[in-house]
């Protein structure tokens, strides 16, 4: 990514066809901490990694109820999360006050990419910065749904968003063919996993740092923290971890001696000089 | 704007509401002129040198939150004192003194190696505004001999102001790129940063100053994708360690995993903008 003249307003194409404040709306979502979403034939799962608590403030929430079938968890603004999340339960209330029914999962995201789509279309307006991932029971049973800033969403079988979250999408892709036929524990577990692959070795999913929220039938979404998600993690204990990819630098490192050994080392050559216009962006 | 009578009638922005400050005149200048203060001891020292420089054989400039980090966790093993401090600004969350009440206060403090007085850190975790920053540059080489020091400044910046031809969201985050001046014979630990790519700030302007004076520097610059402290952000700036140097003057730190911790916690615990 690089600034040019077409990246101040989102009312404005690029000769490429972009809308780069788009793009760089789609960039506040790794901002903010990780969080998984998979199902199975009977659950619907998310596991989120929640950031340190202030002592001196109740702590975010990062898994939040829309109704008694479905949830979010959310990854970038918190604020404009807020806003989306109040739309979903007044959406969902409306549809129990109308038709005395839970609001289907499909049409509920179908109404939050209508409303993202907005505000990415008009002068003076911001898309949302934040990702969602919607995780809830309904009559077509358990689902996934991800929603972008870019308006976008996607049905999903398992998904990851938010910082790292490489890590956990390349080890949900690994093992997609078995979550289907998990149960809870099972399912649960393969989560863990893949929100453990986004911390770095120092860190470790512990109560204070860990949500789950859990979807099934005819129970209403339950959403666990502190010492209720305990035992689920407790089934991932003493397991090794995935190691993580060596950073290309170290193995190109060169030795730097600076004791004295003038000329003994060759002057770095930089690249190319690079032509600062559109096809950088390429 | 012109309506369909012919009127002219102002327009207003839809963008911006433009509210009239009326504070703007009475408000005391946050900004001021940078002050080198050195501590009590430091001075009584100076006072018996001839040029009232302090001297220097290696020099660590650390500049934002995960050099910070680095240097306090990797670099700063043995015994070191807080000796001077630049000041910069009279803000509510700057500090004016050489003794911190707070972890997370912005300072910008000169540490110096007990058992190698020669051995200098500097971390700063406060901005330091363009115009400011050749005044700061300025008084780091009136008043410490790096003519013939070994000098590197650690940084990080955004891959967001990144140019590559890969896509930022392909890049392999984070990672470090090099920068160095002529008199720096050898070769930085990682890859010199590519065109059209530049330094701003405060890093750019030692660097520059470092070059025009002919001095042996090398800057670090750690390219990362979250704008919060992590632990991976901090831990880019490893490889240094195998570099004489910078090797000589330190050890490995057994307690290094948790103070990455409590580091990572003290700052997460303030930034909630993003979740």
């Amino acid at each position: 990514m690089f600034r040019n003249q077409y990246d101040n307003d989102v009312t404005v194409w690029s000769p490429q066809g972009r809308i780069h404040q788009l793009e760089y709306a789609m960039e506040a979502v790794k901002q903010g901490s990780a969080c998984v979403g998979l199902k199975s034939k009977t659950h619907a799962i998310l596991i989120a990694l929640k950031r340190a608590p202030s002592e001196l403030s109740a702590h975010q929430k990062k898994i939040l109820p829309i109704d008694d079938h479905v949830a979010v968890s959310i990854a970038g603004l918190t604020a404009d999360a807020r806003l989306l999340c109040n739309f979903m339960r007044n959406e969902c209330l409306n549809s129990r006050w109308a038709y005395n029914k839970p609001l289907p999962i499909s049409r509920l995201v179908s109404m939050v990419g209508s409303k993202s789509q907005i505000p990415t279309q008009r002068y003076g307006r911001r898309p949302f910065g934040v990702g969602l991932l919607v995780a809830g029971y309904d009559a077509l049973g358990p689902h996934i749904y991800q929603t972008c800033p870019s308006a976008n969403y996607y049905d999903c079988k398992a998904m990851a968003i938010g910082a790292r979250s490489q890590s956990a999408r390349t080890y949900l892709e690994k093992h997609l063919d078995v979550f289907l036929d998990c149960s809870l524990e099972e399912l649960a577990k393969h989560g863990l996993r893949a929100l453990r692959d986004t911390l770095p070795s120092e860190v470790d999913l512990t109560s204070k740092n860990c949500s789950i929220g859990i979807a099934c039938k005819d129970k209403k979404f339950a959403i666990l923290d502190d010492e209720d998600v305990s035992p689920y993690l407790a089934l991932i204990e003493g397991e090794e971890r995935s190691s993580r990819p060596q950073a290309e630098e170290a193995g190109q490192a060169m030795e730097a001696d600076d004791a004295g050994t003038a000329g003994s080392s060759t002057d770095p050559v930089p690249a190319d000089p690079q032509v600062v216009d559109e096809g950088m962006d390429q | 704007m012109a309506t369909f009578f012919g009127e002219i009638l102002p327009v207003t922005s839809r963008a911006v509401d433009l509210d009239e400050d009326e504070d703007d005149e009475e408000a005391l200048p946050i900004q001021c002129e940078p002050i080198l203060h050195w501590s009590k001891r430091m001075r009584a020292e100076l006072e018996k040198t001839s040029d009232k420089k302090v001297p220097c054989s290696n020099f660590v400039m650390a500049i934002g939150l995960e050099a910070n980090a680095f240097t306090e966790i990797y670099v700063k093993q043995f015994n070191y004192e807080r000796v001077g401090g630049i000041f910069t600004s009279l803000g509510d969350e700057d500090q004016l003194t050489l003794s911190n009440a707070s972890p997370t206060d912005k300072t910008c403090y000169i540490w110096r190696c007990h058992s190698n007085p020669s051995i200098l850190v500097c971390q700063c975790n406060r901005h330091v505004s363009a115009d400011q920053s050749f005044q700061w540059a300025q008084l780091l080489v009136d008043n410490i001999e790096l003519s013939t020091a070994y000098i590197a400044v650690l940084t990080a910046s955004d891959t967001g102001g990144y140019c590559s031809e890969v896509p930022s969201s392909d890049l392999d985050t984070p990672f470090l790129r090099a920068l160095k001046t002529e008199k720096f014979m050898a070769s930085p630990v990682c890859k010199i940063l590519e065109q059209p790519n530049m330094l701003t700030g405060l890093p750019a302007q030692l660097m520059s100053f470092f070059q025009v004076l002919r001095y042996k520097a090398v800057i670090y610059v750690c390219f990362k994708e979250n704008k919060y402290v992590d632990i991976l952000d901090v831990k880019a700036f490893m490889s240094i360690l195998n570099v004489t140097p910078i090797k000589d003057i330190t050890e490995p730190n057994k307690n290094a995993e948790q103070m990455l911790r409590d580091i990572m916690e003290l700052h997460a615990v303030n930034d909630t903008l993003y979740m």
